[in-house]
């Protein structure tokens, strides 16, 4: 085959290239994203364990639609961007957007996707309007921890608080940067 | 001429004979065979290429059981190392096995398709490492992409068709998770395998890159207007593909006649005749012409299926005439042009009437059985003309298939069970040996018929 070494280190480059973009991204997020402290929510007790996965559920991950400022008319698969700012000790809502905001001292925006969308059965066009909820995905709802050390977190232990701290970027993505147990680092992330 | 699949199995038949006869000498056997099959050797050396590739994907699964059982007590450092390591060795192999044993293909493409395994391996893997969690299907996609480029770079088959697997699964999961129903970004992919697939003559990949294709055309018209809102929407679905795929088998029915591509250009007329039939039997159906739930309910017509729908029936006209004079060809004691001609008018006026749904669902299904059955014996008939075993077998299947639908929708609330299932039963054994029976003779006739059968 006619310049057999060329293409396969042309092969081999962009593959490598590919991946290193994979872990150039995360960690530009990790290290210039303004990092925010999350609540999470109990997740669902019925449901099983996934393998060394923590799924993740936040105080923002779902939101009343006529609580926040901003747009209301979004359906399932939209993408939104919500609007932060930081509360008495977690970060909190403000309103909803289909298009990046211009960003605001003291405030962030966290782009996520729409899962679900909950319209409330059997009311009044009005009432519907107020009871609509947006289940959002921001892509932090997973988070991998060694084997066996999962449930602490899905299911902490009495007394102990889960928080997460996220860094959000400029353009709105976010990255776990740690798991805190009762405000102390459990699990810090790292380039290496 | 027989299509060359039954003049390969004829000719093997007769050959010994001839060669006792002393008509033939017998060291010109296989190149008579080779030159039926286009170059293509018969010998058995899919079982060897295939345990090569079986014994490196089984290789790599076993180094990654290894790695993954001790894999949480290693630094994050050592993960890497491992991760780009195991690529670069996988590709370092196929260096160099292709340079010190450059007839040893088999063995390079093994390489090269662990090397594409490892490129999905470490992205999944790096993801669960930096907790990356973001769009998935973009993972599957970035591991399509590294695929088609290994696959073009070295001219790798096996790396090709994995591009194709994993593009396959990427439109899958974005129109599962993500409610792209018509994923078109997956046609692109499809489109940009095809120069190398023709450019190397892969036909295995071909017949991937085909497969796929009907999948995702099946799977878009099944999901369009699974809501009830949409239902008008999936009847301009189903007649935009049947129509899609009607034309592609005439472009490559066309391309057929040239010398190079021709073997491809078979291929894809097959598949693509197969795909014509199938979404013309999915008009047979009266719910699929009916306007929603409630027959009160008027759906709104999308202007953009009118519209589309028009512009196919131009293309499927225009590229019919195109192919008049190969069909005029075809015809010898059976009109196969003129009636086909008379099949595409009505067929045409037929979607035309469906254009504007006014409530006609069940007169609009009587005639397009009506004109699906004429067209399966025309299919038979053209089969039988070009002595194309294929597309009599393409007929004899879906008569029996729209028979026994018929037959499922006509009885299923008219009949007792027990009744139905003894009439089923009877239909199936009986039709199915009727119609067996009919499929032999035609199949023998067609033999007899050779230039030099029977002497």
């Amino acid at each position: 085959m006619k310049y057999l070494t060329p293409r396969i280190l042309i092969v081999v480059a962009v593959q490598t290239l590919a991946l290193v973009f994979m872990i150039g991204m995360k960690q530009w997020t990790l290290n210039t994203g303004t990092p925010i402290v999350l609540e999470t929510e109990p997740i669902d007790p019925r449901s099983l364990f996934r393998g060394d996965y923590v799924r993740l559920r936040y105080s923002i991950s779902e939101l009343r639609v006529n609580a926040l400022a901003g747009e209301d008319d979004f359906i399932k698969h939209d993408r939104v961007y919500v609007v932060l700012e930081k509360g008495e000790t977690y970060w909190r809502p403000v309103s909803l957007h289909s298009q990046a905001p211009p960003r605001r001292e003291g405030r962030v925006v966290i782009k996520g996707k729409v899962k679900y969308r909950f319209e409330p059965y059997g009311k009044k066009a009005e009432k519907k309007k107020a009871g609509v909820r947006l289940r959002i995905r921001y892509g932090i709802e997973n988070y991998f921890v060694p084997e066996g050390e999962g449930m602490a977190l899905e299911r902490p232990a009495g007394g102990e608080v889960v928080t997460i701290r996220v860094a959000v970027d400029a353009y709105g993505n976010a990255g776990i940067q740690a798991v805190l147990v009762n405000g102390e680092p459990r699990y810090t992330e790292s380039l290496f | 001429m027989l299509k060359s699949t039954l003049l390969q199995r004829w000719l093997r038949q007769e050959l010994p004979g001839w060669v006792a006869q002393g008509w033939v000498a017998g060291e010109h056997q296989e190149a008579i065979l080779a030159s039926v099959s286009g170059g293509r050797s018969l010998s058995g050396k899919f079982l060897p290429y295939a345990l090569y590739l079986l014994g490196v994907i089984l290789g790599g699964t076993g180094v990654f059981v290894f790695f993954a059982a001790n894999w949480q007590e290693l630094a994050k450092i050592i993960k890497l190392a491992l991760l780009f390591g195991g690529l670069w060795l996988a590709y370092g192999l196929a260096w160099a096995v292709q340079t010190r044993r450059s007839d040893f293909r088999h063995g390079v493409n093994a390489l090269l398709l662990l090397g594409v395994m490892l490129f999905g391996a470490n992205i999944m893997l790096i993801a669960q490492i930096y907790h990356i969690d973001a769009h998935f299907p973009n993972g599957i996609l970035t591991w399509a992409l590294g695929g088609m480029l290994t696959a073009y770079l070295m001219r790798s088959q096996p790396a090709m068709v994995a591009a194709l697997a994993l593009a396959l699964v990427w439109s899958g999961m974005e129109r599962w998770s993500f409610g792209e129903v018509f994923h078109w970004p997956f046609l692109v992919f499809c489109a940009a395998a095809l120069p190398a697939i023709h450019r190397n003559q892969w036909r295995f990949a071909l017949h991937a890159a085909m497969v796929g294709l009907l999948w995702w055309s099946l799977q878009a018209t099944v999901e369009y207007g699974s809501d009830h809102r949409a239902v008008g929407g999936r009847l301009y679905a189903v007649q935009l593909f049947g129509m899609a795929y009607l034309a592609l088998t005439l472009l490559a029915a066309r391309a057929a006649g040239s010398e190079r591509p021709r073997n491809q250009a078979e291929v894809i007329e097959r598949y693509a005749s197969a795909a014509a039939v199938f979404f013309a039997y999915r008009l047979t159906y009266p719910t699929l012409h009916s306007l929603g739930w409630a027959q009160d309910e008027i759906i709104a017509v999308p202007p953009l299926g009118i519209v589309l729908t028009l512009m196919a029936m131009a293309l499927v006209l225009g590229l019919s005439l195109w192919n008049w004079r190969n069909l005029r060809r075809e015809a010898g004691a059976l009109p196969v042009d003129k009636w086909a001609w008379a099949l595409l008018a009505t067929a045409l006026v037929l979607v035309a009437m469906s254009l504007p749904q006014i409530g006609r669902a069940n007169l609009m299904a009587v005639l397009f059985n009506l004109l699906f059955f004429a067209g399966l014996v025309w299919l038979i008939m053209l089969g039988y003309q070009q002595r194309d075993l294929f597309k009599i077998n393409l007929g004899f299947i879906f008569f029996a298939v729209v028979l026994l639908s018929r037959y499922f929708d006509t009885f299923w609330s008219q009949l007792g069970r027990s009744f139905f299932f003894m009439g089923g039963g009877l239909l199936l054994a009986g039709g199915g040996y009727w119609m067996d029976r009919k499929r032999r003779q035609l199949i023998s006739r067609m033999g007899a018929e050779q230039p030099g059968a029977g002497q």
